[in-house]
């Protein structure tokens, strides 16, 4: 029971360091924006996991009960998603740009091609 | 009041985008950031900056509302932000556009990380400078990358670092959050004894903020990011951008030592992280070639500085150095990117005919190079000085000796632009065409330097008198 309630954070753990294994490890710069995307989305379920309940109750209009789920990190959680998406379209614009500059998004060829400039 | 510093750069920003070709956004923008700089200069502001105030947004009282939170660090930064940014945008108006740009997103962005980065050092939630410090991120990518694929390349290295920066933020705040059922930076330092999940929360947020402020083993996308940028944004960005997730730290830092939190683990590590990065910018510096690399290394290591006044806490040195590092760093990078443009000086061998070229940006290059260096009548000298004083009243020799040696670094690669500029023989080649409105951002900030130099002590003086 005990590993069964740690259960969700482990996930959360397994989640962040895949991703952050992305950025680090992909070639491809498109993967690397995944990668960022999969760190979010860990971040976000951590929030969610902090406000769960077991036999939680809508925070709506609670009269004195007690044992009803945290309504704060859910809306916190709106806007860290709002940020994710405007963090995700600057960087797939960016890589727009690279891609139609250098015609390819592998970062060993970028890389080697500025360095053989200099 | 306090909302309306920077919710004056937001309504500029919502103008510029509306703007069409006969009220220019160039001049919207100056407008609004003149009357950003008349609300953070007003007498009744700088009397705040003296007390400490909190404001509730939205009627709601701050542990419960989100809270704007005035303390004298954070709105000395947001007065340099006010100022910075006015002359910045005042550069970037003056550099015409070569490409199909549209001024209108430039300008609109410009002020929307201006703004974010006010609103940055004023909020005193940790949700909110999350959210804050990544709307100034994201506004950085877009004006930093657009121009040149090198130069969208260079960025896409910088959001990487900041994107994972972000991210750990966040899941420090989701720690502290967990372990303490506040967001509120204020309430969450009433907690004497932290336990171990907040320990680990406070120990997330400050690796972001070092990521986000280039702390040495983090600096690896400064000099290209800043080497590549486009000519318009080197007014507002190397300037004031990576000090905003310094002040952060400052702010947090001396919140946790208020309340009696061991900080002198956290001091060790700084002051050799910040040791590092003065050591090892300035001796890349000297290898340098291309003049927008030395300035960028330059930076790492003036960071570092930052990093070792952090460290030991010393309020009045981190703050001078902060702000003479900027007005340094915004003199010279915009006299790089006007002679870049306008004359096609890009390396050190380029810089020969210089003093005849622009005579001017010639004597802006040697009192920068003073100040930086720590040389007595220029504000970098203060900075160095305040800082030697607290660390030999924390009896910390090493620090000390830091200090002394980045100022012979210092010298040891700036000297060398300075021998090109100075020591070269005249040869017969015309004056370069750089407009009056380049011209004068870069004089008047330089010209602080030299103000400041002279009158901070009497400054400083007056302050402490008054508080």
């Amino acid at each position: 029971m005990e590993l069964l309630n740690k259960f969700p954070y482990i996930a959360n753990c397994a989640l962040l360091i895949l991703g952050l294994w992305g950025v680090l490890s992909q070639d491809n710069l498109f993967k690397k924006i995944i990668g960022i995307n999969i760190m979010q989305s860990s971040a976000i379920l951590f929030f969610i996991n902090l406000a769960y309940l077991n036999n939680g109750k809508i925070p709506i209009n609670p009269q004195g009960e007690t044992g009803y789920i945290a309504p704060l990190p859910h809306v916190l959680m709106l806007t860290a998603i709002v940020v994710g998406v405007a963090f995700t379209a600057v960087a797939l614009s960016l890589l727009i740009k690279i891609n139609k500059g250098y015609r390819t998004s592998k970062e060993s060829v970028i890389t080697k091609r500025e360095k053989s400039k200099l | 009041m306090i909302f309306a510093i920077p919710l004056s750069f937001f309504v500029g920003a919502t103008f510029c985008i509306l703007a069409n070709k006969k009220i220019n956004a160039k001049k919207i923008a100056i407008a609004f950031a003149l009357v950003n700089l008349a609300l953070c200069f007003q007498d009744k502001f700088i009397n705040n900056l003296l007390s400490k105030g909190s404001f509730g947004l939205g009627g709601w009282t701050p542990p419960y509302g989100i809270e704007f939170f005035a303390e004298p660090v954070g709105l000395t930064f947001v007065c340099l932000v006010s100022m910075i940014g006015f002359f910045g945008l005042m550069y970037a108006g003056s550099i015409p556009s070569r490409s199909k740009l549209n001024d209108n997103l430039f300008f609109a962005l410009a002020l929307f990380l201006l703004g974010a980065l006010q609103a940055i050092c004023l909020s005193g939630d940790l949700f909110n400078i999350y959210v804050w410090l990544e709307l100034s991120s994201i506004c950085a990518f877009a004006i930093m990358g657009y121009k040149t694929k090198e130069g969208a390349f260079a960025t896409f290295n910088y959001l990487l670092a900041a994107g994972v920066a972000g991210v750990i933020f966040l899941l420090g705040t989701g720690l502290i959050y967990g372990a303490s059922g506040t967001l509120n930076l204020a309430q969450i330092s009433t907690f004497s004894n932290p336990g171990q999940s907040m320990s680990a929360g406070f120990a997330l947020i400050i690796t972001s903020l070092l990521i986000k402020m280039a702390l040495t083993p983090f600096h690896f996308w400064l000099p290209d990011a800043y080497g590549n940028s486009p000519t318009k944004t080197l007014g507002i960005i190397p300037a004031i951008v990576t000090k905003a997730p310094a002040i952060v730290l400052f702010k947090i830092a001396l919140q946790l030592h208020q309340n009696q939190i061991n900080w002198s683990n956290f001091e060790f590590f700084l002051s050799l992280m910040g040791a590092g990065a003065v050591i090892y910018g300035s001796l890349i510096a000297v290898k340098q070639t291309q003049l927008k690399k030395i300035l960028a290394y330059s930076s790492i290591a003036q960071l570092g500085l930052v990093a070792i006044g952090i460290g030991i806490l010393d309020v009045k040195g981190t703050l001078i150095q902060i702000i003479a590092h900027s007005i340094v760093k915004f003199s010279l990078f915009c006299s790089v990117g006007a002679l870049e443009f306008f004359a096609n000086i890009k390396t050190i061998d380029d810089l020969k005919s210089t003093f005849q070229k622009s005579p001017i940006l010639s004597w802006v290059f040697i009192i920068c190079g003073f100040s930086l260096a720590g040389i007595p009548p220029f504000a970098g000298f203060f900075a160095k000085y305040y800082l030697v004083v607290s660390s030999l009243e924390k009896n910390n020799f090493f620090i000390v000796a830091v200090i002394l040696l980045s100022s012979l670094l210092t010298a040891g690669y700036f000297l060398k632009i300075l021998e090109n500029i100075v020591f070269t023989k005249y040869t017969k080649k015309p004056k370069s065409s750089i407009p009056k409105t380049t011209y004068f951002p870069i004089v008047f900030n330089c010209s602080l330097v030299i103000i400041f130099g002279i009158f901070l002590p009497r400054i400083i003086s007056a302050l402490e008198g008054l508080a």
